[in-house]
């Protein structure tokens, strides 16, 4: 039972951090159409930018710093560079992984490519009953990423910028015809997307290494989040976290994290490919 | 709602951006590149020619993602996958499995001194690189090809039979490039995290070799298969099987009805696809003398894409014009540039992106400009007398 | 047929001559411009002449300065020009100055192999330091050998491996864990719990280990491995904690240190109750987590910042100089640094033959005393060194508890492997 509860806290903490990922992946894709391969360096630059804050000394206000700088960011990223790419899968790719590159090498320019020193605001571990306690800083990731998740929903589905998000999302050209001003909408949310980035990096970078590479190994399980989860449904897509998360801790609990990693992304290629209906909305 | 298809050049009417394949080049430009090719060594050297060679397998492996992707709509995040399963097979034929501190690793990790499964297979691999022509071992760039390409082709007959291939493909060709990786590291027999190393060019014993050195001798050779692999493509462009498969990636449901099956084709044409990039990873593992789980990453596979997007998708020369231009262009920066080169790349591509997203309005520039040229002088001074 | 819009807009999707000529002439100028810069990086005309002609000696430095490795590789480049810079301030060798070649191979062994290509046949360096993992360095090995080049390679290795063409001047396990494992099982517990990351080093480190620690009257409790990089242990640390184990012996590389290290306190654990040791966790690693996660851990190696020696204080200094005062350094920059000096011993003593089968005969033998203390080259081409354990205190730094002597290299130890053979010999 303690084994149990153990592997449910720690995949719900691996979980929280993929889910921040696939949010904000989820919705650069679904209303700009464009795969931001950039993604895992803007998690980057809000680790640093927490890191930078922290080592300043106000380390409450470096998850804060590191939101507003990623997503300050990506706004500039999107009013240069990325705004060319729209609705261009090709160029969009192309693109963001030269942002990308130019990102990581910025960075380690500045910084130097030593480890970051991130320490956690809070480093008390609490007992969650049956002998087995956990980190309290985990317990707040979880939290966090629940509120935001809640927050990102109610955005989407009372605000009038969420109902666009929405409506781009599901049909763009009946969009258009409503008069919708994509572009505005297009560059707001590629901030969104990159601050959720952002806030994913400030918040696993305790726990984690903070160098300018840290970003590579976000891509590919917040992609594959995205996938599983329906396109633009953040309930969904919270979910389906915390089921990879689970599953990840719980086959790691049972052999290894190898065997773990395979197994778990052959169940989860077996999922998309059994579950046939979902993406097969309309045939030509 | 938006379907993930949509990521694919607008062969379902999706993007704005049109790729298909351009028409297949004059014989004159074409003769020119090869003659360009052949006489390169004149000026590169061995040590240049050498460098050059190792990028010739690479070219080949842009092309079987080319063949995916610019003429089906097929976007495949595992072609480094197959490129690394055929470097691994060829190695294994002509250098023999694991290498010796692997060797004494799985002796460690058992309790019994004595031969290990290597040696069993040790002489297998040996009785097939001991099939020659030339001198040249022949099963290690055949083997691949077929082992590779008939997985490819179970694995496109289970893909295609799925509503949306064009969604499936990449992400479960991502999966292969995660679980190849990961668990490649742990298997001793095949060098574990080191890899298969020190193995040696196919043209190791041959009087090419003894002519025209270490470097020469393996630009040529790699020179040979990529002339042939383009000749075919040539062919295949041009005939009625190209018109076949583009017709499977642009409108299968029409294809079908004309009685045409679509998902076989597309499932043959993964596994040619499959086929040609573990042929390519034979060929480069004898020109760079080794093979290892990283390879076969999924950031690898992004580049084989960056590759082709850079020489578009669907043009003849873009594979060619893509991988080249990106790896020679990284070799030297980073002569110059030590650690920041990756920063003057990545500026490079961003620039060149837009600059390809503008094409329209640089086309319609040029267009402009060449007509106004072209317009007859007499029209002119007639308009500008009015 | 000439259809069209009127406005010189293509009707078909065939484009007017003008236009493809262009577009066909661009790529042919991509192409020659590609071509074209080869030919430039290969033959700039002074490299083709013999590497210690004119008044300079080259030394390649073959690093990752860009990519995943950076973080471990900058800083032995880093300590490697340090060393280069004083010798030519002192005049040289012989009077001749080392030009360094340095070159970057950005963490991927393909680009590794062309820059060794380069440096060998291109540059005509007399011998090239540098590497970091095993899997690079026998991606570059059979050049080496081929060519018959030298390489310096001065990074902690798991033995088994004594080619003619490499000079290891990094620690292996025969000096830190015949040394250390004893020690530990009579001083910190019998029952051993053993994690590392999931590729050879670790597991040939470990299975050493595990051997010795069952000679020595020792219990082997688990044995588990990560993948590289991976920085989830929450799972790892309650299966530790709730396993019977007395100590935990580390075999993790990198980036997966500071994130064990500061996961084995979040889940209740601590050096204390149960020590934590390791052969490879260094100040590099300490910077990355900060002292309060690593205080009470060992780490067995040859070299420590705090090492008390006229030799190592002007080394820490230089390098805090050149790099800042928040620079750290640690045991693969010292070594870079003595093996550059080493160089230099081996090329005085060659005198004006800088072949490579003449250096072969003369770096057996060359000894210097670097800041880790005096190193030895052997003819096994294997270095002897100080055996060090060090305990982190409460500022970051490593307390000796306990100081092995000089203890010779041996990449086949024989209480591990049946059939050592003789060194140095090649790969294959």
């Amino acid at each position: 039972m303690s084994i149990v509860l153990q592997v449910l806290f720690q995949g719900l903490g691996i979980g929280s951090v993929l889910l921040l990922g696939a949010l904000g992946l989820m919705i650069i894709y679904g209303v700009m159409g464009i795969v931001n391969l950039a993604h895992g360096e803007f998690v980057m630059v809000g680790a640093y930018a927490s890191v930078v804050v922290s080592t300043v000394g106000m380390s409450w206000l470096s998850i804060p710093a590191a939101v507003l700088v990623a997503g300050a960011l990506g706004l500039l990223v999107d009013v240069v560079v990325v705004r060319y790419f729209y609705n261009n899968p090709v160029a969009s790719m192309l693109g963001t992984f030269g942002i990308g590159m130019v990102l990581q090498s910025v960075v380690l320019l500045v910084f130097g490519p030593n480890l970051q020193r991130s320490e956690q605001p809070i480093t008390a571990s609490v007992p969650i009953g049956f002998g087995q306690s956990f980190s309290v800083w985990r317990l707040v990731l979880i939290g966090v990423a629940v509120v935001t998740t809640i927050g990102l929903g109610l955005v989407l589905a009372r605000t009038k910028y969420g109902l666009t998000v929405r409506l781009v999302t599901a049909d763009r050209q009946v969009a258009s015809t409503l008069g919708i001003r994509s572009k505005r909408t297009n560059r707001w949310t590629f901030a969104l997307g990159c601050a959720l980035a952002g806030f994913g990096g400030a918040l696993a970078a305790p726990l984690a290494n903070v160098s300018p590479t840290m970003g590579v190994t976000y891509l590919a399980n917040s992609f594959l989040v995205v996938v599983l989860a329906r396109l633009g449904d953040v309930r969904s897509t919270a979910l389906w976290s915390a089921a990879l998360g689970v599953g990840l801790a719980g086959v790691a609990a049972v052999s290894n994290d190898v065997v773990a990693t395979i197994i778990i992304w052959v169940a989860a290629l077996a999922i998309v490919a059994v579950r046939r209906t979902e993406l097969s909305a309309v045939r030509v | 709602m938006k379907k993930l298809s949509d990521l694919l050049p607008g062969l379902r009417g999706g993007g704005t951006h049109r790729f298909g394949p351009t028409a297949t080049p004059k014989p004159l430009t074409a003769g020119l590149v090869l003659l360009a090719f052949l006489l390169a060594p004149a000026a590169l050297g061995g040590y240049g020619s050498g460098l050059v060679a190792l990028y010739l397998p690479l070219v080949l492996l842009a092309l079987s993602a080319d063949l995916l992707w610019g003429l089906n709509g097929v976007v495949s995040f595992g072609h480094a996958a197959f490129f690394t399963a055929g470097a691994y097979l060829a190695a294994l034929i002509v250098g023999g499995p694991g290498d010796s501190a692997a060797g004494t690793l799985s002796y460690l990790q058992a309790t019994n001194v004595g031969a290990g499964p290597g040696d069993v297979w040790r002489g297998v691999f040996e009785a097939l690189a001991a099939v020659r022509i030339l001198g040249v071992s022949v099963l290690a760039l055949v083997l691949p090809a077929v082992v590779v390409g008939l997985f490819g082709l179970v694995l496109g007959l289970v893909l295609f039979r799925l509503p949306s291939p064009e969604v499936y493909v990449p992400l479960m060709t991502l999966g292969l490039g995660v679980i190849m990786t990961t668990s490649l590291v742990g298997v001793s027999f095949l060098g574990a995290s080191n890899g298969l190393s020190n193995i040696p060019s196919f043209v190791a014993d041959t009087w090419l070799t003894r002519v025209a050195g270490d470097g020469m001798s393996k630009y040529y050779f790699n020179l040979l298969f990529l002339v042939v692999a383009y000749g075919v493509y040539w062919w295949f462009r041009g005939s009625s099987w190209g018109r076949r498969w583009l017709g499977s990636g642009d409108s299968p449901l029409r294809l079908d009805a004309l009685g045409y099956r679509a998902n076989l084709t597309r499932s043959l044409g993964f596994g040619a696809s499959a086929a040609l990039a573990g042929f390519a990873g034979a060929l480069y593992v004898g020109s760079i003398g080794f093979v290892a789980p990283a390879q076969a990453a999924v950031g690898q596979s992004a580049m084989v894409l960056i590759w082709v997007a850079v020489g578009r998708p669907g043009s003849f020369f873009g594979p060619l014009v893509g991988v080249l231009t990106i790896q020679i262009s990284s070799f030297f920066l980073s002569g110059v540039l030590k650690n920041s080169w990756q920063l003057v790349l990545g500026v490079i591509l961003i620039l060149v992106v837009v600059l390809m997203t503008r094409a329209a309005e640089i086309r319609a520039f040029v267009r402009r400009t060449v007509r106004r040229a072209e317009r007859p002088p007499v029209e002119r001074v007639a308009s500008a007398s009015e | 047929m000439n259809i069209s819009h009127g406005n010189g807009a293509p009707v078909s999707g065939r484009v007017r001559p003008s236009i493809r000529v262009h577009r066909r002439l661009l790529a042919g100028v991509a192409l020659a411009g590609a071509l074209a810069m080869t030919t430039t990086a290969c033959s700039g005309g002074a490299n083709q002449q013999a590497a210690a002609d004119g008044n300079t000696i080259k030394l390649g430095l073959l690093y990752s300065l860009t990519g995943d490795l950076a973080t471990v590789e900058t800083p032995m480049h880093d300590a490697a020009l340090l060393a280069v810079d004083e010798i030519n301030a002192a005049g040289g060798i012989n009077g001749k100055k080392i030009e360094p070649v340095v070159e970057d191979y950005a963490s991927d062994n393909a680009k590794a192999v062309e820059k060794a290509n380069k440096l060998i046949e291109d540059d005509h360096v007399v011998a090239t330091l540098g590497m970091y993992t095993s899997a690079s360095r026998l991606a570059v090995l059979p050049k080496f050998e081929q060519s018959n080049s030298l390489l310096l390679y001065a990074v902690v290795t798991e033995g088994l491996e004594c080619s003619p063409n490499v000079i290891y001047t990094g620690i292996t396990p025969s000096q830190t864990l015949e040394q250390t494992i004893p020690w530990m099982l009579q001083h910190l517990g019998k029952k051993v719990y053993l994690v590392g990351s999931d590729y050879i080093y670790p597991h040939t480190v470990n299975a050493i280990a595990k051997k010795l620690i069952e000679q020595n009257g020792g219990e082997v409790v688990a044995d588990d491995y990560f993948p590289l990089g991976s920085t989830e242990f929450g799972t790892a640390v309650s299966k530790i904690k709730n396993s019977n184990a007395d100590v935990v012996f580390s075999s993790l590389v990198a980036g997966s240190i500071p994130a064990f290290y500061k996961q084995y306190h979040a889940g209740g654990l601590d050096f204390q109750q149960r020590p934590l040791v390791s052969s490879i966790t260094s100040e590099a690693e300490i910077a990355g987590m900060g002292a309060d996660n690593a205080v009470g851990s060992y780490t067995a190696s040859s070299y420590f910042q705090s090492i008390d020696s006229p030799t190592n204080d002007a080394f820490v200094k230089a390098i805090k100089a050149k790099y800042g005062s928040g620079q750290f350094t640690d045991r693969e920059m010292a070594a870079a640094y003595s093996t550059v000096y080493m160089f230099k011993k081996a090329v005085e003593s060659a005198g004006g033959d800088l072949s490579t089968d003449h250096l072969k005969k003369v770096f057996p033998g060359t000894s210097v005393e670097g800041p880790q203390g005096t190193v030895t080259v052997e003819s096994n081409n294997n270095t002897t060194m100080t055996s060090l354990l060090g305990k982190v205190n409460a500022s970051g730094q490593f307390d000796v508890v306990q100081d092995f002597g000089q203890v010779k290299a041996d990449p086949f130890p024989a209480s591990v492997v049946p059939n050592p053979p003789t060194c140095p010999v090649r790969v294959k």
